[in-house]
């Protein structure tokens, strides 16, 4: 745990150097819900440099600082997707616009969606002006199915990303390795879950005798016994970085038996793991937690929509939650361009028994924290990247927005394409048409 | 009544031309209801009115009275005690039962993608009544929907309305007097369909001449029906395709128009002036805003999403506040689902768009933001006459949220429809299970 934790904190504050030289600010009178969970009333932060660099109820503000006056309301650390593919994908239904997969033959776990990121999407302005100030970002499984071969349950390795807009936003490279189980992980394996889990089990093998071998300085040679490995070089090297905890293992998995399978994995070679979607996860809560293997949840289906889905219900976060498996949220309707709405899933699961300050702590800090980033990013602590939102509400309700959304300790502009949209029809009487306005 | 009236008019019409009665007709029967005086509430009446300690008596299935202080001898009281009521609310669009969880290939009828016009074609021929998103979108509060054939086609088909009642067969469901609709799509999904498969259509001008023909066609046919009629002559074979359309020319059956673009809806509306019909709603009118002043004028309603956006390149424009700002130009705004999870969460959608709105400027009360979901929607299927709104001798359709029904902690405790308790998150007993989900673990009660 410690080196985990140690290998988090090295690449996140490498990455977070700050990029401004504003004064600093101090943002008074704030409500927050502290890094232990509980509530607190009228505090300082002050912001320099790109980190909070003192916070607490008595904190002087001297007169070279600007001050927002949150007067009572909600500051929370900027909120992180835990899902979708901010950055990676434009339209949708543009293949043109999306670089979220690949069908390159030889390029699974080791396909890095980090060299895709597009800081200048226009997605990117519409999560953050909604609060969201870093997200982690997915490749996705090709679409093609029934490719065949048990190599293809890897989608490749995720990112974590700022939603600063600027060049340099990727804050961690690889974030985790994405691994397919249940029904999508069959199709790609070939049309069986068990050729799915053999393909993960095969993967971490080769990992391990390459960890063994010690070739891994050795960039274009395989260890004799992998000759003839489904694998390349490249994704063998990203597995043994799995197989030695060096990089986490996200599996999508939704039915309880599937998820069964991963934690069986992750107790055989003792690595790091999440679950991603989650349906039955509750029906493991309690072996997930002392796993210590965080579940980012579709926190909005409760249907049965394919039969990995069965037991799919809405309070599977507050379930979840109390057996103290750390969670974040995602959902069908809350990912990618509505990346924004994980605030909204986060709400319903409140509806649903959570509870409110475990809602906010899975929205900041739990999408890093429970891939192992959580060291500074999602942290509402002296010493944190100075990611931050003021709300004008309850984070979690619907009419709230964000009046200030700090990353890195700047101030981001809260329009977007939209809102821009929305201006210029917001008056449909005019001389000249919309577009000279 | 009015509408009562008019369909029986629409059934005097085509009676004759197709010499039989009314094939499919509705054999939806309330459940069992008893006169009950829900007190002490802030109601939304879906007239655009808010009552703050309200009641609302319901006695043989019908709204009675709302108002305050109500006294009802026999009713039995529920004590409402800050919970809020509203109008069921009510989907315009939705694919439930014909598109099923689990959403195998088994169960996707929704698209008959053989050739881009099929007017021939019935939705409620696809709806599987088992279908547990039905239960699910119950508690959310939904007590009447629109089930369409999907956007394929350039006419996809006719739509059926439903009550939102577990049945066995999907004409116990059938909203009784509710008019048919037709589903018609512009835009990207029928060219690309067609497109694929190498014919036509593959542009959007491919589209437009393809809602011509069929409508040049429909309009032959109903002159010869009419010549016929008037020499006494036999009547031609009955056209299943160009009879849903002649049922449109007639004004009998509803015109739903899935558009997204702005340019696209005008020509549509170019289109249907044209052959001498009326678009009734434009659905996922995600550009609607941009033409609301035209949407207005023309009384046309836009059924919209809260916030999608982006999935693809007609619906890049989306904004939150498109509902807000057509409301603000006088236009019928309606804020509908298309899915089987947004369908659970209408109110919280239309949330969305007040919030957005009050950021714009625009403030929209709850009592007029309600009626997106209630009133307009009905409005849209041609049933405003007998549910939509808390008015004393329509259909006890309503909900009971224990909370603020704008707030994203609200949750539906009961659902009335028809004056009958049909879920109550607290009884068990009145939380319906589809088959589908029996012995194998589906989890329902509205969790």
């Amino acid at each position: 745990m410690k080196i985990k934790t140690l290998w988090g904190l090295g690449l996140v504050t490498a990455l977070a150097a700050p990029f401004c030289l504003a004064a600093p600010t101090a943002i008074t009178g704030a409500n927050i819900v502290n890094s232990q969970g509980a509530i607190e009333e009228g505090v300082t932060i002050i912001v320099d440099q790109g980190t909070i660099q003192a916070m607490g109820e008595n904190i002087p503000v001297t007169d070279e600082m600007d001050i927002i006056d949150a007067e009572g309301r909600w500051v929370t650390s900027g909120f992180v997707a835990a899902s979708g593919n901010l950055g990676l994908e434009e339209v949708g239904a543009v293949g043109d616009s999306v670089d979220t997969r690949t069908k390159h033959a030889q390029l699974t776990a080791a396909f890095e969606v980090a060299d895709a990121f597009n800081a200048a999407s226009t997605l990117i302005p519409v999560a953050r002006t909604e609060g969201i100030t870093s997200a982690l970002i997915m490749p996705s499984l090709s679409n093609d199915g029934d490719e065949g071969g048990y190599d293809r349950i890897f989608a490749g390795t995720a990112a974590l990303a700022d939603l600063s807009g600027q060049l340099e936003s990727i804050r961690v490279r690889s974030a985790a390795v994405v691994a397919y189980l249940g029904d999508r992980g069959k199709d790609a394996a070939g049309g069986s879950r068990a050729a799915a889990v053999a393909g993960l089990r095969a993967a971490l093998e080769a990992g391990k005798l390459y960890n063994a071998s010690g070739t891994v300085t050795k960039r274009y040679t395989l260890p004799e016994a992998l000759e003839g490995a489904p694998f390349s070089v490249e994704d063998v090297q990203q597995f043994a970085l799995v197989e030695s905890g060096k990089l986490p293992l996200l599996v999508h998995a939704d039915r309880v038996a599937d998820i069964a399978q991963a934690l069986k994995i992750q107790q055989q070679f003792g690595i790091r793991m999440a679950i991603i979607g989650g349906a039955e996860a509750w029906k493991l809560a309690a072996p997930l937690a002392q796993a210590n293997i965080g579940v980012i949840l579709n926190g909005e289906n409760n249907l049965p929509v394919s039969f990995d889905h069965l037991g799919a219900r809405l309070d599977s976060a507050a379930i979840l939650s109390r057996a103290g498996v750390e969670i974040a949220f995602s959902g069908e309707n809350a990912t990618t361009h509505n990346a924004r709405n994980m605030r909204q899933v986060a709400g319903l699961a409140v509806a649903h028994g959570l509870q409110w300050e475990q809602a906010i702590r899975a929205l900041s800090r739990s999408a890093a924290g429970l891939l192992g980033f959580d060291a500074d990013v999602g942290q509402l602590q002296a010493g944190a990247i100075a990611d931050l939102v003021v709300w004008d509400g309850d984070p979690l309700e619907l009419d709230t927005y964000p009046s200030h959304v700090f990353i890195r300790g700047e101030v981001m502009d809260l329009s977007n394409r939209q809102t821009k949209l929305r201006d210029r029809y917001l008056d449909l009487k005019s001389e000249l048409p919309p577009a000279y306005r | 009544m009015k509408i009562t009236l008019r369909w029986l008019g629409a059934l005097a019409l085509v009676v004759p031309m197709l010499s039989r009665a009314e094939p499919y007709p509705s054999t939806y029967a309330p459940l069992p209801s008893e006169t009950v005086l829900l007190k002490g509430g802030t109601i939304l009446t879906g007239t655009g009115e808010q009552i703050d300690n309200g009641d609302v008596l319901i006695k043989d299935g019908k709204i009675a009275k709302v108002g305050k202080n109500l006294k009802a001898r026999g009713a039995k009281v529920v004590e409402l005690e800050g919970a809020w009521v509203t109008p069921g609310i009510i989907d315009v669009h939705s694919h439930l039962g014909a598109g099923g969880v689990p959403g195998v290939r088994a169960h996707s009828d929704v698209n008959e993608m053989t050739a881009p016009t099929t007017p021939d074609v019935w939705i409620e021929h696809s709806v599987w009544p088992q279908d547990q998103g039905f239960v699910t979108a119950l508690a959310g509060g939904i007590t009447a929907l629109q089930i369409l054939p999907g956007s394929a086609n350039l006419i996809g088909g006719r739509t059926v309305t439903l009550k939102n009642v577990p049945s066995r067969t999907v004409a116990g469901m059938k909203f009784p007097g509710a008019p048919y609709g037709l589903k018609m799509a512009c835009g990207e999904n029928p060219k690309r369909v067609y497109g694929n498969k190498g014919r036509a259509p593959s542009t959007r001008m491919g589209n437009v001449a393809g809602y011509r023909s069929a409508w040049i066609d429909a309009l032959d046919y109903k002159a010869k029906i009419e010549k016929a009629k008037e020499k006494g002559d036999p009547l031609p074979k009955q056209d299943l395709a160009k009879e849903t359309l002649v049922g449109v020319l007639d004004g009998e059956i509803l015109v739903h128009n899935h558009c997204y673009r702005a340019d696209e809806m005008a020509t549509m509306l170019d289109v249907a002036r044209e052959f001498g019909y009326k678009v009734t709603a434009f659905h996922h009118a995600v550009e609607a805003y941009k033409i609301a002043d035209l949407l207005a004028d023309q009384g046309v309603c836009s059924a919209v999403w809260a916030d999608w956006w982006g999935f693809k390149m007609e619906a890049y424009d989306g904004i939150k506040e498109n509902a807000a700002l057509l409301h603000e130009a006088g236009a019928c705004a309606v804020v509908h689902s298309d899915d089987a999870h947004g369908i659970q969460r209408l109110n919280q959608e239309t949330a969305k768009v007040v919030g957005a709105a009050k950021r714009a400027g625009i403030n929209i009360p709850k009592s007029t933001a309600i009626q997106w979901i209630t009133l307009n929607a009905a409005k849209a299927l041609g049933i405003d006459a007998m549910t939509g709104s808390l008015e004393p001798g329509k259909m006890a359709d309503l909900v009971v949220w224990n909370n603020d029904p704008f707030s994203v902690y609200a949750l539906a405790q009961q659902v009335y429809i028809d004056g009958a308790v049909v879920f109550d998150r607290a009884d068990v007993a009145k939380q319906p299970m589809m088959d589908f989900g029996v012995g194998n673990g589906v989890i329902g009660g509205g969790q």
